[in-house]
């Protein structure tokens, strides 16, 4: 189960709003390489999956991609709060502004509400690790674009800082992706059930 | 002849360093992904961990955006 | 009655603890990942719970005097928890580097 801690895992901290980018980063948000797609595999796949640390690194890395969901809304809600409603009509973003006000609502970057076939749950513990892999790389390039449209180093460092978890996700992964490989190719003994002769 | 010792000495780490990584993996299968085990050599300082991203200094991976000036990290 | 400084110093004290609060955890974090992947290696178990220490005498410093950072840790009268301002706004934040403004 699930606890609470309450500071955000790296500082988030943004003086200027700005709903461009509001619009932008709220892709790691809801969009399909997002945080929130990640927890929800992540935390999905942990059922199925096999070998105890590549079901405790499904658990955690989930947890920890809901800390990331948390960064990312905390982005979306600084860079609304105070923009007024000029600003936000001249920055494009007057289409999220009459759907969400200045709130923070999982859509991607154009506007597509958060959708659950951006991910799969194979419950097939080599897919799922592959699917992973995938996954940790779409959302460190999505962070490499983000950091390149922004030029707020109030914005760019939290975006550094996620992206980098990504790779060291990544790794992870990987690590678990061996451990299970390795645990299937090992054999196993099994115990054949006694014929009964009598019948 | 003492060049001949140079070849094969200078450009080789010492002993006695730790790789934070394997550098081999061995009986690989076809149709399988590998991705190297990483080994622990050293840890960052818990500030310039989250600074990094990583306490490990292995694994970090800077990236400054495209056609960026690059900032180093520690700079405040 | 407080003198001069003192309020000033409270925050700047909160702000300084919260800092070195998100240091040592996610530094935790990460090597609690890393051992996820590596129950066998010793080295980084005695670096992880030299850093449980570390957070632990820093979390209770810090709720001390600034009430419940997390779930099953006290409270004076009245409730704390419910404090303002919440970690996704602005003012509950601090910069990595340099001085408070």
């Amino acid at each position: 189960m699930w606890t609470y801690e309450k500071f955000l895992e790296y500082p988030v901290k943004i003086k200027k709003p700005n709903p461009k980018m509001a619009t932008i980063v709220v892709a790691q948000y809801g969009g399909p390489d997002g945080e929130l797609g990640a927890s929800i595999r992540y935390l999905s796949q942990r059922f199925s999956m096999i070998t105890p640390q590549a079901i405790a690194t499904l658990n955690d890395i989930g947890t920890e991609e809901l800390a990331h969901l948390e960064m990312v809304g905390s982005m979306v809600h600084q860079l609304l709060k105070g923009a007024s409603i000029e600003e936000i009509e001249a920055a494009g973003a007057s289409a999220y502004y009459v759907d969400h006000g200045r709130g923070v609502y999982p859509v991607s970057a154009s506007g597509i509400p958060f959708n659950a076939g951006a991910f799969q749950s194979k419950g097939d513990p080599i897919v799922d690790l592959t699917e992973n892999l995938a996954a940790e790389q779409k959302a460190r390039a999505t962070y490499e674009y983000l950091i390149s449209v922004a030029d707020d180093p109030d914005v760019i460092e939290p975006l550094k800082f996620l992206r980098e978890r990504e790779v060291v996700h990544y790794q992870r992964f990987g690590e678990a992706l061996r451990i299970v490989q390795d645990h299937l190719q090992e054999p196993h003994l099994f115990i054949m059930p006694k014929t009964n002769f009598s019948k | 002849m003492a060049k001949d010792k140079n070849i094969y000495t200078v450009n080789c780490p010492p002993v006695d360093t730790c790789i934070p990584q394997e550098m081999i993996i061995r009986n690989v299968r076809l149709a399988a992904a590998y991705v190297p085990y990483q080994q622990l050599c050293t840890l960052l300082s818990p500030m310039e961990a989250l600074k990094h991203g990583t306490i490990f200094p292995e694994l970090y991976s800077p990236y400054e955006g495209k056609d960026k000036k690059y900032k180093p990290v520690s700079k405040c | 009655m407080l003198e001069g400084g003192t309020i000033m110093d409270a925050k700047m004290n909160k702000k300084e603890l919260l800092k070195e609060i998100t240091a040592v955890h996610f530094s935790l974090i990460d090597l609690h990942l890393y051992l996820n992947t590596h129950p066998t290696d010793q080295n980084a178990l005695v670096s992880y719970n030299s850093l449980v220490t570390n957070a632990r005498i820093l979390k209770e410093n810090y709720e001390k005097f600034y009430g419940p950072l997390s779930y099953g840790s006290y409270s004076p009268y009245p409730w704390q928890w419910i404090n303002e301002p919440w970690p996704w706004e602005c003012e509950a934040n601090f910069k990595l580097c340099g001085e408070e403004r």
